[in-house]
């Protein structure tokens, strides 16, 4: 076997050389699979049975990951925005909203962020939410004058939030696997969860006044109180009841977040029904954005998620994993190695692999440094969030690649998502400083 | 051409239809046990093999309209009338990773048929029908990128940025 | 002589754990002989996948319940609707049938049956109900669906939906199931008890995991490491039934004594009600192998594994 350095160097080298060489991302990670299948799981023989065995499990491989209903909420929130936009719905409701709304600036922003916190936390679905939202907000805000990473930043910060805040499907399998209270670390993530959607909005704030152009604060014509409450019960409320009735599906379980996405979808058809804005047209061109982002989606997936794959079953992670934690050191710097090597995998891996990696090994090392388990697991999680959002192969940033207007660089998301993740760091060092944000609501169950 | 274009649209086509066609299951079975029916628990079965069905169907329709994301960092850099050039060589790098998928996932087709595997969910589903998928999706995409080495339109435009 | 090895559950869960003590054992007892490097668990190779894996020579040796791979050899549904234990199966030539039929159907060596004996429950959030012929009713009851038990499911009259076992707790909470059939250990692992208050007696099935070895690497292996190897894993057959039947014990005292209440069939409910399970998966198997043309194997089978 390999060294897992060289292993490591090998197979990511691959990834990116293809990549920056300008193919497809899908397949830049097929290509890479293929030959780092061949050589790691090709077993004995010639290099043509090699190449048999090795591809053949890898396609294999990859079945049961791409065909996961954890993967649904996906293609059925893109399905429920892309109606929601197509049918002109969202143009109306954003167009109410501003009026009512009046001055405050950038206020589409605000609404992003209060309604992305909302969406992503309870739908539990980082992707679908980003999906949804993304359809949704950034072209009415673009074509409000908004700068594009105003729409953009918002949606991929909120959207990491989804796994903080419960419900999370995320954060149950995490305690699940590190053999937490489960109930205690879906509540410790809660003020975390709020505070970091707090500072997403006092940035925004900040780069209103920084940059004033970002959120155009043209003038809103002064509506009469008779004209307000004809838009908020015509224009606001029936869209307004769709998303909530989505949520409440899910709060009281009558329905996963994949059944109430398809009925957000349901309810989204009828309200178009309603107001006869439901054409034809405007069907197919719904089903064809969300196939195409969907499918890009899913090839993506294909292909990384036996990347992930390949990475465990050639030693490489598991190899950095030890190799990093195996200097002793004080219990702060452990942390943030520890921190920094979900950052890493998080680049390349999907989530439940990293899980299933790092947790045998750092949770027993957290408790022989005196770290509290559900701390750590809080910070577990935030590291998880971020790296929904690391370039270069952050889950959401390609989503968001696909739902944003023709035109908007990769180079714009990336940096877009930036300031968000730094919001997310300064919160582990907040959590350091404080650990009772995490745990103080907690103890109060204990 | 003509062909090929017709070919990858009613792939891509039929994969929307059985989006669109799962939501309403979704709906459909959601209702049903809410109400205390049973519905059929393979509902969610073929659904979740449609999300590997939708992909390998919509994916050769999707590199003609150039809607699989990839970077251009290399292409950036290099004086534009090298572009094309360069556009080309990686058309036909794609063109070779789908051609090998194509047949290995051939071959994984026919090892599944001959052991008879299945993947076991709520009913015994034979492997063949879901591997079978990949090669026509492969295939259909190899001939789809080949367009893009030979044809008057190149992948990438010498933009920087990600591009689809 | 190195060997690969990898296990289809995550290292939290007690099989695992047994798992990996076994390979530390067989690598002690073969120091100079044998060394099993263990590659990883499902983040390496997906659960699924990993019995292929070892039929196809992509790694050796597999730890993994044998339903996983029911579609190709149908014996291994003996096991879970076995009434002996991995012994008594070994004793009679059960474990030398289930070999053969692993070694022409699967290209791999069964090498044994471990963490024999631990049997399943259906655990509900809400009192059970008995029909008037004293069997579990289970009409409206929301259960989690499993393909190893759905037939059995679907005769107790249950609306069942398919879930991976990590979305369980959130659809419990919720309620959008409201029962769940589980092995006899592990429940408060999942924390699923958190919600599933009641447990319905008897006990059904049993698991069905085993160890299983590419057939072409195994006839590789010197005699003695080949030694090493299957005699380690014969003793820890026994060695784990008796670690489980403990642990059985245990955890079924700190259920109860967490306020689990058991529902219990009558005494002939509680023979329909098994009846009803046997029925289910000797009835897969048969049809299974009748569909492969083989109509000898199930008598035999039946004969040493629910005499
Ligand atoms: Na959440
Ligand atoms: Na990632």
């Amino acid at each position: 076997m390999m060294e897992w350095y060289y292993a490591l160097a090998f197979l990511l080298g691959m990834v990116l050389a293809f990549m920056f060489a300008g193919l497809p991302v899908a397949i830049a990670f097929l290509a890479a699979n293929m030959i780092g299948a061949s050589y790691f799981m090709g077993g004995s023989g010639d290099i043509f049975r090699q190449m048999e065995r090795g591809i053949g499990m890898l396609l294999n491989n990859a079945l049961p990951s791409v065909t996961t209903f954890n993967l649904m909420p996906v293609p059925m929130f893109l399905l429920m925005g892309e109606i929601f936009f197509h049918t002109g719905l969202a143009n109306r409701m954003f167009t109410a909203v501003e009026k009512l709304m009046g001055r405050i600036p950038g206020r589409l922003s605000f609404v992003t962020v209060a309604g992305g916190t909302a969406f992503a936390t309870l739908s539990g679905s980082s992707m679908g939410s980003t999906a949804l939202l993304g359809s949704l907000m950034v072209p009415e805000m673009q074509r409000r004058g908004y700068k594009k990473y105003m729409a953009i930043g918002p949606i991929l910060g909120t959207g990491g939030l989804a796994m903080l805040i419960p419900p999370s499907a995320l954060a149950v399998l995490l305690a699940t696997l590190a053999d937490l209270d489960v109930g205690a670390l879906l509540v410790a993530g809660v003020v975390p969860g709020f505070v970091l959607a707090g500072m997403y909005a006092v940035m925004i704030l900040g780069m209103c006044l920084i940059d004033p152009a970002a959120a155009p604060n043209y003038e809103v014509e002064r509506v009469t109180w008779p004209t307000r409450l004809r838009l908020l019960l015509f224009d606001i409320l029936p869209m307004m009841s769709v998303v909530v009735a989505v949520i409440v599906l899910i709060l009281r379980g009558w329905a996963t977040p994949s059944e109430s996405a398809a009925f957000g979808c349901l309810g989204v058809l009828l309200l178009g029904l309603a107001y006869r804005r439901l054409t034809w047209r405007s069907l197919v061109l719904s089903v064809t954005g969300a196939l195409r982002v969907t499918t890009m989606a899913l090839l993506i997936i294909f292909g990384s998620a036996t990347f992930s794959a390949l990475l465990a079953f050639s030693g490489a992670s598991s190899g950095l994993i030890r190799w990093a934690t195996g200097f002793a050191l004080d219990p702060v710097p452990m942390l943030l190695i520890m921190f920094a090597i979900l950052l890493v995998l998080g680049m390349f891996m999907d989530q439940l692999s990293m899980m299933l990696l790092t947790v045998p090994i750092f949770f027993p090392l957290a408790q022989s440094l005196g770290f509290d388990l559900i701390w750590f697991g809080v910070i577990v999680l935030l590291a998880l969030e971020i790296s929904f959002t690391t370039p270069p192969f952050g889950l959401l940033l390609f989503v968001m690649k696909g739902v944003a207007p023709p035109g908007t660089t990769m180079r714009e998301i990336y940096l877009a998502a930036m300031p968000y993740m730094g919001c997310a760091m300064l919160m582990v060092g907040l959590l350091i400083i404080w650990p009772d944000l995490a745990l103080w609501l907690p103890s109060l169950g204990r | 051409m003509r062909l090929l274009d017709q070919l990858c649209n009613a792939l891509a086509a039929l994969a929307g239809v059985y989006l669109a066609g799962t939501m309403a299951a979704i709906v459909f079975q959601a209702t049903a046990r809410s109400l205390g029916l049973s519905g059929s628990s393979h509902v969610f079965t073929f659904t979740e093999y449609g999300l590997l069905w939708i992909a390998m169907a919509a994916s050769p329709w999707l590199v003609r309209i150039r809607g699989h994301v990839f970077i251009e960092l290399f292409s950036a850099f290099l004086p534009l009338r090298f572009v094309r050039a360069w556009s080309r060589i990686v058309a036909a790098i794609c063109v070779i990773v789908c051609l090998f998928l194509t047949w290995y996932s051939t071959q994984a087709t026919l090892h599944a048929w001959e052991r008879g595997d299945a993947d076991m969910r709520s009913l015994d589903m034979p492997k063949w029908l879901l591997l079978g998928s990949m090669p026509i999706c492969f295939g259909l995409m190899a001939l789809n990128f080949l367009r893009f080495v030979f044809g008057r339109e190149t992948l990438h435009t010498g933009q920087p940025g990600v591009h689809e | 002589e190195r060997v690969t090895a990898m296990h289809v559950f995550p290292t939290n869960l007690i099989y695992t754990k047994t798992f990996l003590a076994i390979v530390d054992d067989i690598n002690e007892r073969g120091k100079g002989v044998v060394r099993i490097d263990v590659l990883g668990g499902p983040e390496a190779i997906g659960m699924f996948q990993q019995p292929a894996a070892a039929r196809d020579g992509v790694v050796d040796m597999v730890h993994v319940p044998g339903s996983f791979y029911g579609a190709n050899v149908p014996e291994i549904d003996a096991m879970v609707g076995a009434t002996v234990t991995p012994m008594e199966a070994r004793a009679k030539g059960g474990t030398r049938l289930m070999d053969q039929a692993h070694q022409q159907r699967f290209n791999v060596r069964f090498l044994g049956w471990i963490d024999g004996g631990v049997k399943f429950h259906i655990y509900m959030a809400n009192q059970p109900k008995f029909g008037a012929d004293g069997v579990l009713d289970l009409t409206g009851v929301k259960l989690r669906d499993n393909p190893i038990y759905t037939a059995f499911f679907k005769a107790l009259k249950a609306t069942t939906a398919s879930l991976p076992a990590t979305e369980v707790y959130s659809a419990l909470e919720k309620g959008v199931v409201d029962a769940a059939a589980w092995t006899q250990i592990g429940l408060m692992d999942l924390k699923w008890d958190k919600f599933l208050k009641w447990r319905v007696d008897p006990a059904f099935y049993t698991t069905d995991i085993g160890i299983i070895f590419n057939l072409d690497r195994w006839r590789e292996l010197s005699p003695e490491a080949q030694r090493i190897i299957e005699e380690t894993i014969i003793e820890w057959e026994e060695k784990s039934y008796n670690d489980r039947q403990a642990d059985v014990a245990r955890e079924l005292a700190e259920l109860e004594r967490r306020g689990m209440k058991v529902a219990a069939h009558s005494e002939e409910g509680a023979r329909k009600y098994l009846a009803l399970a046997d029925e289910a998966v000797w009835g897969r198997m048969k049809e299974r192998l009748a569909a492969m043309g083989d109509t000898t194997s199930y008598d035999k089978l039946r004969a040493i594994y629910h005499p």
